[in-house]
C-alpha cells in the first residue's frame, strides 16, 4: 500500500485525479442503473414489464428516484441517538466505494511513447486483504443505524444484520484465501495474471470455494434468500426509522456492495480481464491497446453475469428463516470452507511444487 | 450406491437449480402487462361505465329519478303545452359524484334512453365538473348503438312527426 | 511524514481517553473502533501494510462488532447509576505519569525507527518501460512474505506460546458457557 502511495505521488497529480473522477462517475452510473436493471429484470421474471414510464424504456427512472429521495423530508426520531443516527448510513456506503479503487480493469495501457498506465486507481500490494478489511467495516452501518434509531424493531433488525454478516464473513474470507494461495499473491492483478499464465480459471480447480463465494456474496450484501436484516415487506429491518437521503445512503450502499462484489468475483474466479480461449499476454505484446480494450469488455461481461445472478436468485428463492440462516452459515459453510482450505493448502504444498 | 446418489444430490443442489431453470423461462415469455394509455384493452360486453343519456328519445317520465338510490338524477319535464308534442326534458341533471354505477336507472327506463357506456376515465380536477346537464351530456350516442340497452324500433317524437308529414 | 505520524498518535491517545471517560458504553465502543482504525493507519505509516490490514480486519471488523453486539444484547439501565471514576483515580494518574516518563525515556534512548530518518528509498512500481515485458506487472517484494518469514523463524516460540494461550482461552470459554460438565 505504502509503495503505491509513493507511486501515486510520482504519477502526475492531474492524471490520478482524472482517474478518480472517471472511476467515480462510472461507478455511480453503474450503481444507479443496476437499480433500474434489477427492477425491470424482476418484472420480466414475473412476466411483468417493470418500470418503463420515465423516459424511453424507463431510462430516467434512477434520476427520478434520486430526486424523490432528495426532496423527501429527512426526519430524526426524538428518542434516537442523533449523532450516531446521522453517521451510521455513511458507514455502509463508503467502505464499499473505496473497494473500487483496488480493482484492475484491464491490461496496462501503453501509450505511443511506450509509457505504461495501469488500468486501476491503486493496484495495491495487498488488494484482497484491503477489500476484506474494508468490507468488514460495512457491518457498523447496519448495526449502529439499528441501535441509534431508538426503537425496538430497528434494534432487533440491527442485531440480526450483525450476526448474519459476522457469520457469513468467515466462509467468504476463507474461500478468498484459497484463491490467494493458488495465485501466491494478495494483489488482484497478480491473481488475474496467474490465471492468464496457467490458462486455467480458478473456478475449475476451486469449484467449492466458488460456490461458497457465490452463497456468501449474496448473504454479505443482504440480498433476497438472506435478506433478513431488511425484510422489505414482512420483518421490520434496521432502516425503518430512516427517510429521505439517509435511507438513500443505505439503499445505494447495498447496490454499491452488489456491484463491487460482482466485479470482484470475475477477478478472483473467472480470470478477470482475460479474454477466454486466447493467449492474452502474447497478443498484448503485439497489439497492446486492442487487447486492453477487449479485455475490459470481457471483464464487463463477466461482471454483468454475476450481477444477473444476483437478480436471478432474488427472483427465484424465498427467504430463509433466521435459524436456518445461521445453521447454514456455521454448520455447513464454515466446516466445508475450512476443510476446503486445508485440502487446497495440501495440494498446493505437495502436488504443485 | 444409494449413499452416493444421496451425496450427489446434497452437493449439486438439484432443487435449487430446478427453481432457477423455471424462472429463466419466464424472462423471454410474453408479458401480461397492458401498457394502459397507449393500448386499451377491450372491455366486457356489459361493462358499466359512465351513464350516457340520449335526450332525443327521453320522454321525461322521471322513472329514472325515482329509481336512483343516490338521487343523482334530476329530470325537469317541459311545460304542459310542449309536452303534448315534444316530450324531451327541459333540463336534465346528472351528478357523477354520487353515481354508484348500479344500473337501476338503466333498468327502469321505458325507452332505453339511459345506458352505460364503456367510458371509465372519469377523473377530473374539480368536483363541479362532475355535474352534467342537458348540454354537457353526450348526445350522439345513438350512432354508437349499444344494442343491449336500446329498445329497438322506438322512433323519437321528431321521427314520428316526420313520418306523419310524409 | 513525521507530523502525520505524531498527529495519528495524538488522535489515538485522545480516542483511548474517550474509551474510558465517556459515559455511554456505545460511545466508548465507537471511540475504541475509531482508535483501532487509527492504529491501522499508524501501522500503515510505518509501512507494515499487512499488519495494518489485519488490524482493521480482525479488531475493527471482528472484535468490535462482537463488543457492540454484546452491549446491544445487555441491559443498559445500570449506566445511569454507575459512577465513572473510582477512589483510586488520583493514584492511578500519578502511576500512569511515572510509567509514561519511564517508557518515554526508554524509547527515546533506544534505536526504535526514528521519525526523522525516514528516507525515500521505497519499493516503487516501474512506470516507464521500453518494451512490454513478458509479464504485464513487475514483481514486488511482498509484505506478508517478510512477516511470515519473521514469524516462523525468529519469533516461532512466542507465536506458539500465544497460540497455546488462545486455545486455553477457548477451552475456558466453552467450560464456562456449559451448564453441566
Amino acid at each position: 500500500m505504502m509503495s503505491y502511495v509513493y507511486d501515486l505521488m510520482k504519477t502526475p497529480f492531474v492524471l490520478a485525479l482524472i482517474k478518480i473522477v472517471i472511476l467515480l462517475v462510472v461507478a455511480f452510473t453503474v450503481i444507479a442503473y443496476i437499480t433500474l436493471v434489477e427492477r425491470r429484470l424482476l418484472g420480466f421474471f414475473q412476466s411483468r414489464l417493470g418500470p418503463n414510464r420515465v423516459g424511453p424504456l424507463g431510462l430516467i427512472q434512477p434520476i427520478a428516484d434520486g430526486v424523490k429521495l432528495f426532496i423527501k423530508e429527512d426526519t430524526v426520531p426524538i428518542h434516537s441517538n442523533s449523532l450516531l443516527f446521522r453517521i451510521a448510513p455513511i458507514f455502509t456506503f463508503f467502505p464499499s466505494l473505496v473497494g473500487f479503487g483496488v480493482l484492475t480493469f484491464a491490461l496496462p495501457w501503453i501509450t505511443p511513447a511506450s509509457k505504461m498506465h495501469l488500468f486501476a486507481l491503486a493496484d495495491v500490494d495487498l488488494g484482497v486483504l484491503l477489500v476484506l478489511s474494508l468490507s468488514s467495516l460495512g457491518i457498523f452501518g447496519l448495526m449502529l443505524g439499528g441501535y441509534a434509531s431508538g426503537s425496538k424493531y430497528p434494534y432487533f433488525g440491527g442485531l440480526r444484520a450483525c450476526s448474519q454478516m459476522l457469520s457469513y464473513e468467515v466462509p467468504l474470507t476463507l474461500s478468498i484465501i484459497t484463491v490467494v494461495m493458488m495465485a501466491n499473491s494478495f494483489r488482484l492483478s497478480d491473481i488475474v495474471t496467474a490465471q492468464q499464465t496457467h490458462r486455467l480459471y480458478f473456478f475449475i480447480p476451486l469449484i467449492i470455494s466458488f460456490v461458497i463465494y457465490l452463497i456468501c456474496m449474496i448473504a454479505e450484501t443482504n440480498r433476497t434468500p438472506f435478506d433478513l436484516p431488511e425484510g422489505e415487506s414482512e420483518i421490520i429491518g434496521f432502516h425503518t426509522e430512516y427517510s429521505g437521503m439517509r435511507f438513500g445512503f443505505y439503499y445505494v450502499g447495498e447496490y454499491t456492495n452488489v456491484v463491487f462484489l460482482s466485479m470482484l468475483a470475475p477477478a478472483l474466479f473467472l480470470g478477470g480481464y482475460d479474454i477466454p480461449f486466447v493467449n492474452d499476454i502474447a497478443l498484448w505484446q503485439v497489439y497492446p491497446q486492442l487487447i486492453s480494450i477487449l479485455g475490459f469488455c470481457s471483464y464487463a461481461i463477466k461482471s454483468v453475469l454475476f450481477a444477473y445472478f444476483y437478480i436471478w436468485v432474488r427472483a427465484t428463492f424465498p427467504r430463509y428463516r433466521y435459524d436456518q440462516l445461521l445453521k447454514i452459515g456455521w454448520l455447513v459453510l464454515l466446516p466445508i470452507s475450512l476443510v476446503n482450505l486445508f485440502i487446497v493448502a495440501g495440494i498446493k504444498l505437495f502436488l504443485l511444487k | 450406491m444409494q449413499l452416493l446418489n444421496k451425496f450427489l444430490k446434497m452437493i449439486t443442489f438439484p432443487d435449487l437449480l430446478k427453481g432457477l431453470k423455471i424462472t429463466t423461462k419466464y424472462v423471454s415469455k410474453k408479458k401480461i402487462t397492458e401498457k394502459y394509455p397507449e393500448e386499451k384493452r377491450s372491455y366486457p360486453y356489459r361493462y358499466r361505465g359512465r351513464i350516457h343519456v340520449t335526450i332525443d328519445t327521453c320522454i321525461s317520465c322521471r322513472l329514472c329519478e325515482k329509481a336512483c338510490p343516490e338521487g343523482c338524477l334530476k329530470v325537469f319535464p317541459p311545460p304542459r303545452e310542449i309536452m303534448k308534442t315534444d316530450k324531451r326534458p327541459a333540463q336534465f341533471y346528472f351528478s357523477q359524484e354520487h353515481c354508484l354505477h348500479c344500473g337501476m336507472c338503466v333498468d327502469s327506463c321505458p325507452t332505453g334512453s339511459i345506458h352505460h357506456s364503456h367510458e371509465f376515465e372519469i377523473t377530473v380536477f374539480n368536483t363541479k365538473e362532475l355535474l352534467f346537464d342537458k348540454e354537457k351530456l353526450p348526445y350522439d350516442m345513438l350512432k354508437k348503438q349499444y344494442k343491449w340497452n336500446l329498445v329497438e324500433n322506438v322512433p323519437t317524437k321528431v321521427e314520428v312527426k316526420k313520418k306523419e308529414e310524409v | 511524514m513525521a507530523s502525520i505520524i505524531i498527529l495519528t498518535a495524538i488522535l489515538i491517545a485522545i480516542f483511548s481517553i474517550f474509551v474510558v471517560s465517556l459515559k455511554h458504553p456505545i460511545s466508548s465502543a465507537i471511540s475504541l473502533l475509531v482508535g483501532f482504525i487509527l492504529l491501522g493507519i499508524f501501522y500503515l505509516l510505518y509501512e507494515a501494510e499487512f499488519v495494518a490490514a489485519v488490524q482493521v480486519l480482525v479488531y475493527a471488523g471482528g472484535i468490535m462488532v462482537l463488543y457492540i453486539m454484546g452491549i446491544m444484547f445487555s441491559d443498559n439501565e445500570w449506566i445511569k447509576i454507575t459512577r465513572q471514576t473510582h477512589i483510586q483515580a488520583p493514584i492511578a494518574i500519578i502511576l500512569i505519569l511515572i510509567f509514561f516518563a519511564f517508557f518515554g525515556h526508554k524509547l527515546y534512548n533506544s534505536d526504535y525507527p526514528s521519525l526523522s530518518s525516514k528516507s525515500s528509498q521505497q519499493v516503487t512500481v516501474v512506470q516507464t518501460v521500453k518494451k512490454p515485458s513478458n509479464l504485464p506487472y513487475p514483481k514486488m517484494e511482498t509484505n506478508p512474505r517478510s512477516v511470515a518469514v519473521k514469524l516462523y523463524s525468529d519469533y516461532l516460540y512466542p507465536f506458539e506460546v500465544a497460540s497455546v494461550l488462545l486455545t486455553v482461552a477457548v477451552l475456558g470459554g466453552i467450560f464456562l458457557a456449559k451448564k453441566e460438565v
